[in-house]
């Protein structure tokens, strides 16, 4: 017997590591062209997830903003992360457009100046947002990447009127942008969101953001990606941290109660099952090892 | 039909396929497009650093914000080389120094506040959870407690390293020691699964554009 799984482990030994992508790929086509087009012929495709506390604590947040109201979204991802962020920005950006609310872009790394107008994009070219134009000045600006890190967090926090000056095309937003005549400063905003799949020198930026913020009164949410969730996870329930999605299932949760056309739910079908081959491989490997005695 | 839009959509075809065949080995087609990424990369960044540093700035000094010119002249005093033997090679030093504390005193609030003062205090409170109606709820309750321990622990970890006649810090260390493991090993499976994500996205990618015909 033990012969055998030795034999079965020397098999295994001699496939090259790039191989075992194969499998991988394997279940997501299969997914693709199984799963997929199943839900969108039926249409009525479900997240067999329910929402935990703090995702109910997230939507809470959202749902109570007033309308005609303005929120600051702090866009600190770039395309490594787009796959993972950009659903929920495009399903929050919906809300947002439903409810009459202004919407400031702003970022503080270069990959993130895109990922604002991708997600934009994303929601009109989905037929999500329920009108034909979002209007750029009027409705939504961007006012660039804003320079420093946690210095950064320390203008936009404490000297907003300087922040938000002039936007991204070097245009006065003053003069050409009606939505920032009412902000003199970040106390006129009802919240503000960051996208992130980076920290500042150790520090989420949200965190830090919040613990130079004088007004208390702003909520405080963020959405991050799943390699960032060990560093935002800490300050959940923190004075500093009104709402935490983190990671892909917070993500899909909230992308299907909020943009259900996304379809995001047959991505979370895929990534689970991938996960479960990764984790079938692990658990099998070590068995064969566990058998054959083999402590390499 | 867009054109530009076709063009963008097979060029990124091509070059996300040429990275996947980096998977195998290293061929042509792969440094190729590892070199593109660089390029393309660097003349984005330098786009982007221009429009947001140099270009404003160069505008405030011409409406006559003189002020600009002391971060000007600041970062040029960075150029001196650190090996000339001339005396004003010291002034090097005034703008490094600058940066040095201003970023100090911005961060260690920052780091006190948020890491110290606030982990503490959610790790810890409230230790024991009652829901609406003054039931116990057992689940906060234990994540309290066992928070509590695995900071502890994770603690006298670091410490047995130093102090490691001490029976008891021993094994509380090596309690310890496990959940910095299990630290770790969540930080790595989380970073595996966002990347997962990534790989996902771009297979999705490239079937849509099969299926769309670009």
């Amino acid at each position: 017997m033990r012969n055998f799984f030795k034999n079965i482990s020397a098999a295994i030994a001699r496939i090259p590591h790039w191989g075992l992508i194969f499998p991988i790929l394997f279940l997501m086509l299969f997914h693709y062209f199984a799963i997929f087009d199943r839900n969108r012929a039926e249409d009525d495709s479900e997240l067999n997830v329910a929402p935990s506390e703090n995702e109910m604590k997230v939507f809470q947040i959202v749902d109570e903003l007033p309308q005609n109201s303005k929120v600051l979204i702090l866009v600190n991802y770039g395309p490594e992360s787009k796959y993972e962020l950009e659903s929920a920005m495009s399903a929050l950006i919906r809300v947002l457009a439903d409810k009459n609310i202004g919407i400031a872009f702003a970022t503080m790394i270069p990959n993130g100046v895109e990922s604002a107008f991708t997600a934009v994009e994303k929601s009109i070219e989905n037929g999500s947002l329920g009108r034909e134009r979002f209007v750029y000045g009027h409705e939504y600006t961007h006012l660039g990447f804003i320079v420093g890190g946690n210095v950064a967090t320390y203008l936009i926090a404490n000297n907003f009127g300087q922040v938000k000056e002039r936007d991204i095309f070097d245009s006065s937003t003053e003069i050409h942008q009606p939505l920032m005549n009412e902000i003199g400063s970040i106390s006129d905003f009802s919240a503000v969101f960051e996208f992130s799949s980076q920290t500042f020198d150790g520090v989420p930026g949200i965190v830090s953001f919040a613990v130079m913020l004088k007004d208390k009164n702003v909520k405080k949410v963020a959405f991050c990606s799943s390699d960032m969730l060990s560093a935002y996870i800490p300050f959940r329930g923190s004075l500093y941290l009104d709402g935490l999605i983190g990671g892909f299932k917070s993500i899909a949760v909230f992308t299907h109660e909020f943009q259900p056309s996304l379809n995001i739910e047959k991505q979370y079908d895929m990534l689970s099952t991938i996960l479960f081959y990764i984790i079938g491989l692990v658990v099998f490997s070590n068995l064969i090892k566990l058998v054959t005695k083999d402590k390499k | 039909m867009n054109i530009f839009n076709d063009i963008g959509t097979i060029t990124a075809l091509v070059l996300t396929l040429a990275v996947f065949s980096g998977f195998f080995k290293p061929n042509p087609l792969y440094r190729f497009a590892e070199s593109l990424f660089i390029g393309v990369s660097a003349g984005y960044f330098a786009v982007i650093w221009y429009f947001s540093i140099i270009k404003p700035a160069y505008n405030s000094a011409l409406s006559g914000d003189l002020l600009i010119l002391i971060p000007l002249i600041a970062g040029l005093l960075l150029f001196i080389p650190s090996n000339s033997e001339a005396s004003y090679s010291k002034l090097r030093f005034l703008p490094a120094a600058f940066i040095v504390i201003v970023t100090t005193a911005i961060n260690i609030p920052v780091y006190f506040s948020a890491f110290i003062q606030e982990m503490i205090r959610t790790s810890i409170i409230p230790l024991v959870s009652f829901d609406e109606s003054g039931n116990l709820q057992i689940d906060m309750t234990i994540n309290a407690v066992l928070s509590i321990v695995c900071i502890t622990s994770a603690i006298m970890f670091l410490v047995a390293r130093h102090r490691n006649n001490n029976r008891f810090v021993n094994t509380t260390g090596e309690i310890g020691r496990f959940f910095v493991l299990v630290a770790i090993g969540s930080a790595f499976a989380y970073t595996l699964l966002s990347r997962l994500i990534l790989f996902m996205g771009k297979i999705e990618f490239i079937m849509n554009a099969v299926k769309t015909g670009f």
